[in-house]
């Protein structure tokens, strides 16, 4: 029996799968919500993060609000409201800042548990093959399915410029 | 560690006290966990824990502990040194210095030390500092120097607080008296440095910050000494030197706003660019990001293989 201090992650069975919470950061800015988030997810319980519920119901709220954000612009864009592709596309950034802003307090999160796990030795996996492999990827998730509302969910900056 | 099996939490947390002071953290979490297992509600062993966790800069860790420490017995000094620690690692002044004037007024329970009470009043004096209230700050760094004049980092601090107050001359006899008795002190030649710096001695600068890389070539504040030392130097590069320190001296949560700050500063220069009819600055933006992005991880790894070949102290960076 030990006892548990605070910040400490639980022992799991897969920590020769955690990466560094940089990682899914950059994989939001680069690539989408569809490869960080999960993998914030996936981080969080290989990590046995301490928080990984605070972590996991944050990725939840980033997907809820960009989906009622990015109805909100769509409805807004048919009726028309607005007038030119730039105002379009700094909407569109509105939306993009609260995705990368949500996944930076995401990362601020996990990186205390991860921290402590690099403090006793744990060493973290390359993150660079798994978002190279999102960025070749990332045209087939976009082609899944032809909506709009999809592509702001998911994909990181392809619709904005 | 084998033959503390059979001590009781008392012996553990003297023993942890023992390790701590030697700077050994982890050993000292180590016996704390241990005592914990065996007395749950050991109020100055999760003080003590708060304090062991704080030198690695655990400070959740730390957060946890000292305030379970309070609950457990909030009139105890040494509990509340360790929860004014605490707040004034997560910059909570007010809370730190309502927490660190109830541990100047009590006595310690645990081996009466007076190392501890010395911490206490440098703690002290550091709050008093950040609340800009420096004769309070002097007069605590004065008592704690009259206490244990052999204690380096409480010169060290005293050499700070008069550099910050402009005080020069007293601040360098706090420095000298620092390397006199340890005078391979990392932060002891940090603090030479600035304050030859500010003489305008750049040589002698330039051998305190050696002094402190040669000790450990990744500290932040011997490199931000060697950074403007450089830019002294060499006027034409100093910028880059400075630009370089500042990026690789970043913490993670730092690193981290920096990459998605620059990355929205980038797509709205972008978008602006398109709407003033610039179509081809999209495509240099992206690069000029891409090279931020890089130089924001590898840029640590990168100046202190700079700092190693120009200082000529020895890569530790990887």
């Amino acid at each position: 029996m030990s006892y548990a201090i605070a910040d400490e992650p639980h022992d799991t069975a897969w920590k020769h799968l955690v990466v560094t919470p940089s990682g899914p950061l950059l994989a939001e800015i680069v690539v989408g919500s569809w490869l960080s988030l999960p993998w914030f997810v996936v981080n969080a319980i290989v990590l046995g993060s301490p928080t990984k519920r605070k972590e996991i119901a944050l990725c939840v709220v980033q997907l809820m609000i960009t989906a009622l954000l990015g109805s909100l612009l769509l409805w807004a864009d048919d009726r028309e409201l607005i007038e030119s592709r730039t105002l379009l596309q700094l909407a569109m950034l509105v939306i993009v800042s609260w995705k990368v802003y949500l996944a930076y307090a995401i990362t601020t999160i996990q990186q205390r548990a991860y921290q402590v796990f690099e403090l006793y030795g744990g060493t973290a996996k390359a993150t660079t093959f798994v978002i190279a492999g999102g960025m070749l990827l990332r045209p087939y998730v976009q082609g899944l399915f032809d909506d709009p509302l999809w592509d702001i969910i998911v994909m990181g900056v392809g619709g904005l410029t | 560690m084998s033959e503390t099996v059979d001590w009781d939490p008392d012996q553990l947390v003297r023993a942890a006290d023992r390790e701590l002071r030697t700077g050994a953290w982890r050993e000292a979490v180590e016996l704390l966990r241990r005592a914990l297992v065996l007395a749950e509600d050991h109020a100055h062993a999760h003080a003590m824990l708060a304090l062991a966790l704080l030198v690695p800069g655990r400070v959740i860790g730390a957060d946890a502990e000292s305030k379970r420490a309070l609950e457990l017995d909030g009139g105890s000094p040494y509990c509340h040194y360790a929860r004014a620690a605490t707040a004034f690692a997560r910059d909570r002044f007010d809370e730190a210095w309502a927490s660190c004037a109830v541990a100047l007024g009590g006595g310690l329970e645990i081996g009466n030390q007076p190392e501890t009470e010395v911490a206490i009043h440098v703690l002290g004096a550091k709050i008093r500092q950040a609340r800009g209230e420096t004769e309070l700050a002097r007069e605590l760094l004065e008592r704690a120097i009259a206490w244990l004049p052999q204690r380096v980092s409480t010169r060290v601090e005293a050499a700070k607080l008069e550099l910050a107050a402009g005080r020069l001359e007293l601040a360098a006899s706090h420095a000298n008296e620092a390397l006199r008795r340890a005078g391979t002190d990392l932060a002891a030649n940090v603090v030479a440095g600035e304050i030859d710096l500010r003489t305008g001695d750049l040589a002698a600068a330039e051998r305190h910050a050696q002094f402190a890389l040669l000790q450990d070539s990744t500290d932040p504040d011997a490199l931000r000494l060697w950074a403007v030392i450089k830019s002294r130097k060499q006027p034409a590069t100093g910028w880059a030197w400075r630009a370089l320190v500042w990026i690789a001296t970043r913490n993670d949560r730092q690193q981290n706003a920096l990459l998605a700050g620059s990355f929205l500063v980038v797509q709205l220069l972008m978008i602006l660019a398109n709407a003033a009819g610039l179509p081809g600055v999209q495509g240099k933006l992206v690069w000029v990001w891409l090279a931020f992005v890089l130089g924001v991880f590898y840029g640590p790894v990168g100046l202190h293989k700079l700092v190693s070949a120009d200082a000529g102290t020895p890569d530790r960076s990887v």
